[in-house]
């Protein structure tokens, strides 16, 4: 018995510690980047670092070049995420997220690249020829300053 | 030359001549679109009672005018009314029933790619955006109510919202409860006047990469942050007021990125941060009142180049706070409650300057925890002791000729609000801390 009530409490004190979800408080959260409050729920982002802080940011541009500018080393990073611009609010893997860039989207920052959790709903994004299709990383090198 | 310019005056005059006025009544059949596809350039259509056919297109010169109850109504498609011709001119409307929607910017008032557009005395009620101009040029958006509905700003876009404009003018406006309450971006010499923008969720007004711009005489009050200036440059801030920006990253004024700025007799109160500096060049901050913020202004190290000067610090929790070490920058003249040296000469300035970066701020900045103990016996100690000694502050960050009462703030500035300058200080402060408390654990 005591033992369980111990095992529970180590067990709870352990997950406590580890790195949570990451999570944006819109309408209250600064941009760790720009400073703008981030309101806009199709283009949000947040990374959590290996000490399990998170920093948010309002446009996936801002995480990008904020980490690119060094303030935290990519290396620190545990976590990227970035807002379903399909499921506004949601945030999904940006690693593993399928990206549009284009016209039809206008992002807080003017990175305007929008994130979808899957290939099939970005398709139905997809209005305009123009929409680029790329990936994470070829997010990454194209909002390279 | 002359009958050549006589005959054109005649022209001119006999088509305003023939210019005829229509009356539409929905209730006597026909539609607004028919009949706007029917008249002239340059009649004028009266609208009386209920228009609910979709969307109206006005592609000619025309006048739209409210006659009695005029409404436009939408009915959720698009676009309520959507104007693609220079010189229209709408005019009394209470215009409604936009479409929500994440991928198109839908309006009540959407003007594309126009010249001279007049929209003035309307009300926008609960749309998504509410007046839209894109492309536009000499638009003049005045007296205008626009409201969303509060507690829904997720489904709520901007106000009075310009992309690409130039030569625009908004004035006398009311905007409340939208993400932005007037937005620019890419917009350049235009003014934005006498307008008031309360409980908007994001910014009162903002601006992205737009030049030459001038607001005056604004009032904003209770948004998510005041206004914010970036990535721009010469704009004009003058006799504006910013009043009660409070939370997590409230500020009544956000500069970011901005060259050549001049902020010239506003009132600041009531505030978390003032104003707060990022990254800015050659910004001239004079004659400003910062009354009862938790920072009055918060500059940081990447700023050069600014001057403040004749501005007035009351009651603030924090005059001046810094993150680094300040040079290149000027500080002179100003007027500091917390200024205890004497004038001894009589020139009405201080005989030793005033340092306004308390120990304890600096230490705030560093520590924010430290809030704490703000108001501590122990830390009014420590002040004390570093404005006899000082030694941690930058040294550049001094006023070298404090004034010894305040000057006289322009008379717009505090019109309409009873205010003591050497009132004790409330309590307000410590409420405005709290947020800024807030806000600081969450980056901390």
């Amino acid at each position: 018995m005591r033992t369980s009530i111990l095992s529970l409490l180590l067990s709870m004190a352990l997950l406590s510690c580890g790195q949570s979800e990451a999570r944006i408080d819109f309408g209250q959260a600064e941009c760790a980047h720009c400073r703008m409050n981030v309101v806009d729920k199709q283009f949000g982002a947040a990374l959590i670092t290996l000490k399990g802080r998170q920093y948010v940011f309002d446009d996936i541009s801002c995480m990008v070049k904020h980490v690119q500018a060094g303030t935290i080393a990519e290396g620190q990073v545990a976590a990227w995420y970035v807002c379903d611009h399909s499921a506004p609010g949601t945030l999904i893997d940006a690693t593993t997220a399928f990206y549009l860039h284009g016209p039809s989207f206008r992002s807080p920052m003017r990175g305007d690249v929008a994130a979808f959790a899957s290939e099939e709903k970005r398709g139905r994004a997809q209005v305009k020829d123009k929409d680029e299709a790329m990936d994470w990383r070829r997010v990454r090198e194209f909002l390279k300053d | 030359m002359r009958p050549s310019l006589l005959a054109i005056l005649l022209f001119c005059s006999a088509n305003a001549l023939n210019a005829r006025t229509w009356t539409y009544r929905p209730a006597e059949g026909g539609t607004l679109k028919a009949l706007i596809g029917r008249v002239a350039e340059g009649d004028t259509i009266v609208v009386h009672g209920l228009v609910d056919e979709g969307l109206v297109h006005i592609d000619k010169p025309l006048v739209l005018l409210a006659g009695k109850d005029a409404v436009i109504d939408g009915g959720g498609e698009g676009h309520v009314l959507a104007i693609t011709a220079d010189d229209v001119t709408v005019r009394g409307f209470t215009i409604r029933g936009t479409r929500y929607s994440s991928m198109d910017d839908l309006a009540g008032i959407f003007v594309n790619e126009c010249r001279r557009t007049v929209i003035a005395d309307n009300i926008l009620d609960k749309c998504f955006f509410a007046i839209y101009l894109s492309g536009s040029r000499g638009a003049v958006v005045e007296n205008n109510t626009v409201r969303g509905e509060p507690g829904d700003e997720d489904r709520m876009a901007n106000g009075i919202h310009l992309w690409k404009c130039g030569d625009a003018t908004i004035r006398h406006n009311r905007v409340e409860h939208h993400r932005d309450g007037i937005y620019f971006e890419f917009v350049t010499d235009s003014r934005i006047h006498h307008n008031t923008t309360v409980r908007n969720t994001r910014y009162g007004l903002h601006f992205m990469f737009s030049h030459r711009d001038a607001y005056e005489d604004n009032h904003f009050e209770d948004n998510g942050a005041g206004v914010a200036v970036m990535f721009s440059h010469t704009i004009e801030m003058r006799r504006n007021r910013f009043i009660a920006n409070r939370g997590a990253s409230a500020y009544g004024l956000l500069l970011k990125e901005i060259n050549d700025g001049v902020i010239h007799d506003n009132l600041f109160t009531d505030n978390t941060t003032g104003i707060m500096v990022d990254g800015c060049n050659r910004i001239d901050v004079h004659n400003n009142v910062f009354r009862m913020n938790g920072w009055a202004l918060r500059l940081f190290a990447n700023a050069f180049d600014c001057r403040f000067t004749g501005n007035t610090f009351s009651g603030n929790t924090f005059d001046v706070s810094t993150n680094g070490s300040l040079k290149d920058n000027v500080m002179e003249g100003n007027y500091w409650d917390r200024y205890s040296g004497y004038d001894l000469d009589r020139d009405g300035h201080g005989d030793v300057p005033h340092r306004p970066l308390g120990f304890f701020t600096l230490l705030v900045e560093r520590m924010p925890h430290a809030l704490v103990f703000s108001r501590s016996l122990f830390v009014s100690l420590l002040d004390r002791a570093e404005r006899l000694i000082p030694s941690l502050g930058p040294e550049a960050l001094k006023d070298e000729r404090p004034l010894m009462r305040p000057p006289n703030p322009t008379r717009s500035v505090t019109s309409g609000r009873q205010e003591d300058h050497h009132g004790e200080r409330t309590t307000l402060p410590l409420v405005a801390i709290r947020a800024g408390e807030t806000r600081l654990h969450a980056h901390g």
